[in-house]
């Protein structure tokens, strides 16, 4: 992707209108997103380079600069290539590029900072600041040739000259000489070595003939008797079709290539070595650029790219094998890493994934070969090998988990535009606020959270907050306030979202739930009870669909969206008052820590980070109260849950000992799970149950165990949900009953 | 579903051995292309689930494809076997270093590369 390409897209996005934003494609944003991130970062590392460059400039002896500052100011450079590199501001990447290179061989003593050299870099670090500057405004940018030429020429004094050498100084990138079988080697360093001139053509044909075309292209290129065709390295043009590069090496006294071969907009000559001597001839060509009459193709292309005449090379071909070009390689290979995106980080984290089961296979192996032979050497050799490999991938893994920590402001600057539009709309003066943006969560919850934010908010507006005039009669501020709260607790993230508006009326709702036939009549209900209604699809307790909250989306998306990742709503208010919404999640789903128990014959994963504490406990400590069976822990009675009953599972062999209670939370709500065995901890990769059987209570997921086993993932928070609401029937059902 | 081996050399000779090796294994089947051109046409008309190429081919060379193959989105996991010959040590390494997954220097046994290419094909 080009600079204006980038540029393209962002200008696109800026023009958004508000409310498409939190529906603009992902990409678009992620565009949009990262190009704000990267200007900052950009400047920081800008401003290390020029302040330490500065520094050493001002140094009396430049042999006494301390190798952790160049090694400081190589990694600033170093980091804004990869950087620039990625967004596609190829200019910026190639400039830092040149300071990665000039600062390596100064960090490896092979080069030092001469006036000259410290001058060019501080000219440089000016030119990246303008650079980022138009990066920002979506602008192309100065020229950097002119400061690539200079920068090739300060440091053109080299000690020896390899063959490998003077096959880098073609400038044909990196991997260039990796596809040189030894033949076109030998070839192009006898090319270089007598003078001839050397070509790079780049050449695109179409998909269905490109077979047929290079053959004509090459045996036109061979029937010159002059022309040599070193290497042809194909790849996939940007344009579709194929793009073929070829390396011609042309006889000193042969015709040049471009009489030869009349470049066309199909193909483009560029000059490799010295042949820049040749440099005003072929710039004519290139300003004046009519087509050749006889030729009949259109358009001449040859890029000399000479700046200025004083910058000529030596007339020796040893030396002067650079070409102020573009970079073709590193374009090539920059359009490649661009499209590394969220989803690659997806795959990533999948592939690690498998790692981390092939890694507790072969713990599982290296325990098994203990067990049977016991402490054999090899035997701890494989333990100690087990033990490292799991280092390293839990490391491995760690990290990937952090690189896709992203803070949650991201999705709220999003929806403070939208809120501000909508509330115009309606009328109503809110005051939204934030608190708890830095809380960081996986980015792809982050995404998933963005809509079911934007819809309670815009709940909250819409069916929370009071008109204006309404507020003033109740004695209210007329601005109505939203607050909207993130916090890490443990691993989870709570985000709160509370309105100072009229509180829900339950009253209202058991009345719309009477004649939606979703209540029963005289059955009495608990304010929670009447709450969960409004979760259920197509209830909305506005007389008319309104504007702003009938979009189509109900608190029942919000609800299951919400439990797709694992979390909980939780609802608090207060007639005339306001209401809370509480969304409960984990900050990762991908990878958990779990306990893994045994249930009949069943096994089962917990998410540890649900896990408060087990207990083993003998029968006789379980007392049942109406009929709900309870342990009491500590000064707290705790409610027991038998997944065993909860999924209807066969009784396994008996057990001898006694259940454990694992003590599960979330939020402030607790439970114990009764089960027969614990098998230990272990680190599991939820894996989706599949379309059919996503949306079973209880369950997130399946996994899958080192030996090859799969087992359920307990979804807690469904879990909690599920039993608290059957608590609430039974006690209501008592109630009633009294 | 049977699997595809791509076979990539230029000389007549070389290929037919390698495919009529490899098309002893069960399941295999195997479409040769004698240049570098030839291979890449044949590239997207078929699923291949291997490719072997020849390294040194006049106009576009096995390392070429070996970076072909190894730098385009749809073709990068197939797996790739470059052929050598016995002086091509610097040749092996840079295909390898290109991505290439295996190497074989000729004169070799075609036991050993049905061995694995049925390794590679997972029969």
């Amino acid at each position: 992707m080009t600079d204006e390409h980038v540029a393209q897209l962002i200008s696109h996005s800026t023009r958004l209108n508000l409310l498409e934003d939190i529906t603009m494609p992902p990409k678009k944003q992620k565009q949009n997103r990262m190009l704000q991130e990267f200007i900052p970062e950009a400047e920081e590392l800008i401003d290390i380079l020029s302040q330490n460059l500065n520094q050493i400039d001002g140094m009396p002896n430049k042999d006494a600069v301390r190798p952790d500052t160049v090694n400081a100011i190589f990694r600033a450079a170093h980091t804004l290539k990869g950087m620039s590199g990625m967004m596609g501001f190829n200019k910026v990447c190639d400039v830092s590029h040149h300071f990665e290179d000039i600062l390596d061989k100064i960090r490896m003593g092979k080069a030092s900072f001469t006036p000259v050299l410290l001058n060019l870099l501080i000219d440089g670090v000016s030119l990246l600041q303008s650079l980022v500057k138009a990066a920002g405004l979506g602008k192309p940018g100065p020229d950097v040739s002119f400061f690539e030429e200079r920068i090739r020429l300060s440091i053109a004094e080299k000690p020896k000259v390899t063959e490998d050498d003077l096959i880098a100084k073609l400038d044909l990138g990196a991997t260039f000489p990796n596809l040189l079988t030894e033949y076109e080697q030998h070839r192009l360093l006898h090319n270089i070595k007598t003078e001839a001139r050397l070509y790079e053509v780049v050449a695109t044909f179409p998909l269905e003939t490109f077979d047929t075309d290079l053959s004509a292209l090459t045996a036109r290129i061979q029937a010159s008797g002059t022309g040599e065709i070193i290497a042809t390295l194909p790849g996939p043009s940007p344009t579709g079709g194929m793009e073929f590069r070829l390396v011609v090496g042309v006889l000193k006294e042969g015709e040049p290539l471009e009489t030869l071969i009349p470049p066309s907009d199909t193909i483009t000559i560029r000059v490799l070595g010295e042949q820049k001597a040749l440099a005003p001839t072929q710039t004519e060509l290139t300003s004046t650029a009519p087509a050749p009459a006889d030729s009949g193709t259109p358009l001449a292309k040859v890029e000399p790219h000479l700046p200025e005449a004083a910058f000529q090379p030596p007339p020796s071909a040893f030396t002067n094998g650079e070409a102020g070009m573009d970079d073709l390689e590193s374009i090539r290979s920059l359009s490649q890493t661009v499209r590394v995106d969220i989803e690659k980080l997806d795959l990533l984290l999948n592939m690690v994934g498998e790692l981390v089961i092939s890694k507790s296979q072969i713990s599982r192996i290296s325990r098994k070969l203990l067990d049977q032979d016991g402490a054999s050497p090899l035997a701890l050799e494989v333990q100690k090998a087990s033990k490292t490999l799991d280092k390293r991938v839990t490391s491995f893994q760690e990290k990937l988990v952090e690189v896709r920590m992203t803070p949650i402001g991201q999705i709220f600057e999003r929806l403070v535009r939208v809120v501000h539009k909508v509330s115009r709309d309606l009328g109503k003066e809110v005051d939204l606020q934030f608190s708890g943006e830095e809380t960081r969560m996986d980015k792809s919850m982050v995404e998933e959270l963005a809509d079911p934010l934007l819809h309670l908010i815009l709940n909250a507006l819409d069916h929370g907050l009071e008109d204006t005039q309404k507020r003033i009669a109740l004695g209210k501020p007329a601005t109505g306030s939203i607050m909207v709260r993130a916090s890490q607790q443990g691993n989870h993230v709570v985000i709160e979202v509370e309105d100072d508006g009229q509180g829900i009326n339950t009253e209202k709702i058991y009345q719309k739930g009477l004649s939606k036939g979703l209540v029963t009549q005289g059955k009495q209900y608990t304010q929670n009870e009447l709450i969960r209604l409004l979760f259920l699809p197509g209830f909305s307790t506005k007389d008319q669909v309104s504007q702003v909250s009938g979009r189509g989306v109900g608190m029942d998306v919000v609800a299951k969206n919400i439990s797709k990742l694992s979390g909980m709503v939780d609802v608090e208010t207060v007639l005339g008052q306001g209401t809370i919404f509480t969304l409960t999640l984990p900050i990762t789903l991908v990878i958990i820590h779990a306990l893994i128990v045994k249930v009949g014959k069943e096994t089962f994963a917990i998410p540890l980070s649900s896990v408060l504490e087990s207990l083993m406990i003998s029968e006789g400590d379980i007392k049942t109260i109406e009929s709900q069976e309870i342990i009491q822990l500590r000064e707290e009675t705790l409610m027991l849950v038998r997944l065993k009953d909860l999924f209807s599972l066969q009784e396994g062999e008996k057990t001898s000992g006694n259940p454990y209670v694992i003590v599960v939370g979330l939020a402030e709500k607790r439970m114990g799970l009764v089960v027969d065995d614990i098998r230990g901890q272990q680190e599991v990769v939820i894996k989706s149950l599949g379309e059919d059987l996503k949306n079973i209570d209880g369950i997130s997921g399946v996994t899958e165990l080192g030996d090859g086993k799969l087992i359920l993932v307990l979804d807690i928070a469904s879990l909690i949900q599920e039993v608290t609401e059957k608590r609430e029937e039974k006690t209501t059902e008592t109630g009633a009953r009294r | 579903m049977s699997k595809k081996v791509l076979v990539v050399d230029d000389s007549t000779i070389m290929r037919s051995l390698v495919v009529s090796a490899i098309e002893e294994l069960e399941g295999v089947e195997t479409v040769e292309a004698a240049n570098g051109s030839e291979a890449l046409k044949t590239l997207p008309q078929h699923k291949f689930d291997l490719i072997i190429t020849d390294i040194n081919m006049p106009e576009i060379n096995g390392l070429e494809i070996v970076h072909f193959v190894k730098t385009h989105q749809l073709y990068k996991t197939i797996p790739t076997i470059i052929i050598s010959t016995d002086h091509g040590d610097a040749e092996v390494k840079k295909g390898l270093s290109l991505g290439a997954n295996r190497y074989f220097i000729k004169p070799f046994q075609m036991d050993e590369l049905k061995e694995v290419v049925s390794e590679f094909l997972g029969l």
